[in-house]
């Protein structure tokens, strides 16, 4: 076509950043890897404000006295870190981040199906999070990052409309950003790129995009409700208007469970690129893995009322989402063990982002273990509303999501700014992460077994102790966080050049120079190979041993 | 009769028009569906209400004219006909019947809201919107509960009204799209993928209809 | 893809067949079918009949006016998809309130609190 043939033409040094350095062109970009980038400034804004509340929050039960804020102002506090960390940064962090810029690059596509369309949320985004941000500045929202009703729509006397709405048009962008990638997956796949030649981030991406497009509306008209509900006195939530408040809870959680995913589904994604390339083998199992992200994501929405077992909700329908939710560990053992196992016998570097892999996956085994316990509803009674889910989830979005999202920003930082990080602070920073956030929130576990409740400013003397830890890990965590972000806008004008592909990777983003010029590729790709096309591994007598051999044989199977 | 796609603009991103169209369907379809689920949350909390409080339901309902709304659903399905010859003129390339279609279109949505207005404002009248001023007087009914039925009516019909809104604004920029472009062959896409949106606005009415104006069982 | 246009004869019966459907609907309405307890719900099956023919009106914009068929899979799937998340969403809620009992939420669903809440 035309725009590959005008690549070609341009110097080698063409990029996607040089090409045009106004600051129009960055606002007007329509390119993917543009919006990626604008994505990325965006969340990490977001992700720094999240932060301090996470600090703020952390300082306060350093001691067992409400000693630092109010009450009232702690309410605040965690509310304004969760709605942040969840809408304004987990939610779009890997898809509209690393999605954008890798997503088309890796399915052999000049761009996403609707470049506008994908323009368009990254404001819309913005806009969420300016309202959200706005919030926070008339004195921060008190309800919870789940709005519960009819508090939230009756009786805060905080800015609640104006944060809702923020959640509210962040979700647009969201759909938008899934809309864009199933069409885009589907329709502008590059000649011979096949379902089972797809790298597995792509299929995770699917997988997380079908979430955004079917739950996204729901929470959305539910928002919506709310702020009606609370602006005009007319609604459908609040008892008092003859409302069921049981009823916000379902449409909440069949959106905000399946959200969880959103968040963690990329991130397994992420985890089979890092961890094939750094094992040098082909993903074990590659079909289960990659039919593993879809059967998450159905999962997904049949097991939202694990969050309702002490709402009232009906006992018989508890027992139903209790079963279903232990399901979903069947499809996330599958993918946990098939990375296992692909390691094995590998010829395992550990690279920074391999680093952050092995985090990944001794985290979310415990945060994904911890979940079953929560699940069952016996237990859950005694849990519910304690540490012990803080520390759950915090192990499932920090030690799955974040950490996947960071060996992700390793990995392909090299592709998308054309320049290398010092590695040894890289691996320095992983570790620090890693001890860190298992301090912080390892105490937790045991702090909520004990019963010590969420949300609450002051604590019996007792749990001192584990507190003080937790909050020295938080220290320990957030010095990690300062210096990754250090070393990495440092290697922006001080890094050495990165080549095209620094990590020997397979993938099709590797194929093309760092940065990648504006259309991606000089001339449209043809694939006649699956994605993790690795060279075979020998055993010591130089002979391919059996697995090798196995190996080679499903590769021609499937090639 | 063929539809001469190498005659329209294709973006730089697709390789050829087939895929252009190919993909702006599946992304309308798609948008459809979040759609359905964004008044799925509504649908679920009517029936819910409905089946919980039935007597003040049917009590309630006999304020709407169904007539109207008999009216009113006759008018979107017709301009769903005209949606439809008007997308079929536009792939065999009518100009006239284009802009033609598309002006019953046009005027059967603005009918439509002339008559929503008409029935609102006796609604504000009677003090049945929900509020402070809703007055609700009937035997044996709790006026919460049928506050309850007013409260979905308006959500539901309001954000209907609104999907209208935006058909209709959609429309006025189609055809100007249309003028401006009136030498070149007609870029059918645009006009199929709102025939697809204004389908399905006449599809949410359909079950609105019979859900707020035919409650029936009493 | 170069979808070929119907007929618009085909348009016509569908919008014939619209406007009977809507009669119909409208006479049903009139009849009065059982109603069903569940939980703390009572289902009227005047709102099933109801909604029966209203699927049957949705099918057909969806199959003639909108060319169904015509579509690509992509479309096709996720049509379907979008439908079946719907209904888990509206079985899974209504599972939750035909199966409380009535007496377990009666204090707040009595007339009471509605009256005295209302400003």
């Amino acid at each position: 076509m035309s725009a590959a043939g005008v690549a070609t033409k341009q110097p080698e040094a063409v990029n996607y950043l040089n090409v045009d350095n106004s600051i129009k062109s960055w606002l007007l970009t329509e390119d993917h890897k543009r919006i990626g980038i604008l994505y990325l400034v965006t969340i990490a804004l977001m992700f720094f404000v999240g932060g301090i509340f996470a600090m703020l929050i952390r300082l306060e039960l350093l001691t067992p006295a409400g000693d630092v804020v109010m009450s009232d102002t702690y309410n605040k506090m965690f509310t304004m870190h969760g709605v942040i960390m969840i809408f304004f940064f987990l939610i779009p962090s890997i898809p509209a981040v690393l999605g954008n810029f890798c997503l088309p690059i890796m399915i052999g596509a000049r761009d996403v199906a609707f470049p506008r369309l994908n323009l368009a949320s990254w404001y819309i985004f913005t806009l969420g999070a300016m309202l959200g941000v706005t919030s926070l500045v008339l004195g921060g929202v008190d309800t919870g990052w789940t709005f519960y009703t009819p508090y939230s729509s009756s009786f805060s006397h905080t800015p609640v409309i104006i944060a809702v709405s923020g959640a509210f048009v962040a979700g647009f962008a969201s759909i938008f950003t899934g809309l864009n990638f199933i069409v885009t997956i589907h329709k502008m796949r590059a000649p011979g790129m096949t379902w089972f030649r797809l790298p597995l981030f792509v299929w995770g991406q699917y997988a997380t995009s079908l979430i955004m497009v079917l739950g996204t509306p729901v929470i959305a008209i539910t928002l919506l409700l709310v702020a009606v509900e609370r602006g005009l006195r007319i609604g459908v939530f609040d008892p008092a208007l003859g409302g069921d408040p049981v009823l916000f809870q379902h449409l909440f959680w069949f959106y905000s469970h399946p959200a969880v995913y959103i968040m963690i589904l990329p991130g397994m994604g992420v985890m089979s690129e890092l961890i094939a390339t750094f094992s040098r083998k082909r993903i074990f199992g590659y079909e289960f893995v990659a039919y593993s992200s879809l059967a998450i994501a159905v999962l997904s929405f049949v097991v939202w009322g694990h969050h309702m077992f002490v709402s009232g909700q009906s006992m018989y329908l508890s027992m139903v989402f209790s079963v279903l939710t232990t399901l979903v560990a069947i499809p996330s053992a599958v993918k946990t063990f098939n990375w296992v196992v692909t390691m094995h016998k590998g010829h395992v570097k550990l690279d920074s982002p391999m680093l952050y892999a092995l985090s990944f996956i001794g985290l979310f085994t415990i945060g994904g273990l911890t979940g079953l316990f929560l699940a069952s509803m016996a237990v859950d009674i005694h849990l519910h509303d304690t540490y012990f889910v803080v520390a759950h989830f915090h192990y499932v979005m920090v030690g799955g999501a974040i950490v996947a999202f960071l060996g992700a920003l390793h990995y392909w930082w090299p592709k998308m700014t054309g320049r290398m990080y010092p590695e040894p602070w890289a691996k320095l920073s992983a570790l620090i992460l890693f001890i860190g956030f298992n301090l912080t929130f390892f105490p937790q576990f045991i702090l909520g077994y004990l019963g010590m409740p969420r949300r609450y400013h002051s604590y019996p003397d007792e749990w001192q102790t584990l507190n003080v830890l937790s909050s020295a890990g938080a220290s320990i965590l957030a010095s990690g966080f300062i210096l990754v972000a250090v070393y990495l806008l440092w290697s922006l004008r001080y890094g050495a050049k990165a080549p095209a592909n620094p990590w020997d990777a397979t993938g099709l983003e590797w194929k093309t120079p760092s940065p990648p010029p504006p259309t991606n590729f000089t001339q449209r790709p043809i694939i006649t190979e699956e994605a993790y096309n690795y060279p075979i591994v020998l055993a010591k007598n130089g002979e391919p041993d059996e697995g090798a051999k196995q190996e080679e044989a499903e590769k021609h199977e499937h090639a | 009769m063929s539809t001469h796609e190498g005659d329209l603009h294709v973006g730089h991103q697709f390789e050829d028009a087939e895929q252009q169209l190919d993909s702006y369907s599946a992304g309308m379809w798609l948008f459809l569906v979040t759609e359905v689920l964004f008044f799925g949350g509504l649908f679920l909390a009517y029936i819910i209400y409905r089946t919980r409080y039935p007597e003040a339901f049917v009590a309630a309902h006999h304020e709407l004219d169904w007539q109207l709304g008999g009216l009113n659903t006759v008018i979107l399905i017709t301009s769903s006909l005209t949606m439809a010859l008007g997308v079929r003129a536009a792939v065999l390339n009518r100009m006239k019947a284009v802009l033609g279609w598309l002006g019953l279109t046009f005027l059967c949505a603005g009918g439509f809201m002339v008559v929503k207005y008409i029935e609102y404002s006796a609604k504000f009248e009677h003090h049945l919107f929900p509020g402070p001023n809703f007055e609700f007087h009937h035997a044996g009914i709790d006026p919460g509960q049928a506050q309850m039925f007013f409260n979905l009516y308006f959500a539901m019909t309001g954000l209907h009204g609104a999907h209208v809104l935006i058909g209709m604004i959609t429309m006025i920029i189609l055809v100007i799209r249309l003028w401006v472009m009136r030498k070149q062959r007609i870029d059918f896409i645009p006009i199929e993928l709102t025939g697809l949106y204004w389908h399905f606005v006449d599809l949410v009415w359909i079950f609105l209809f019979p859900l707020f104006y035919l409650v029936g069982g009493n | 893809m170069s979808f070929e246009p119907a007929k618009p004869k085909v348009y016509l019966l569908t919008f014939a067949a619209l406007l009977v459907l809507t009669v119909i609907t409208v006479i049903a309405a009139k009849l009065t079918l059982a109603k069903i307890p569940m939980g703390i719900l009572v289902l009227d099956l005047n709102i099933v009949l109801a909604m029966a023919i209203a699927c049957v009106k949705a099918s057909l914009v969806v199959l003639y006016f909108m060319h169904f068929k015509d579509m690509g899979q992509v479309s096709k799937v996720w049509a379907v998809a979008g439908v079946f998340f719907l209904l888990i969403m509206f079985f899974m809620t209504l599972g939750d309130y035909e199966n409380r009992h009535p007496e377990e939420t009666v204090g707040w669903t009595e007339s009471g609190p509605l009256h005295d809440a209302r400003p």
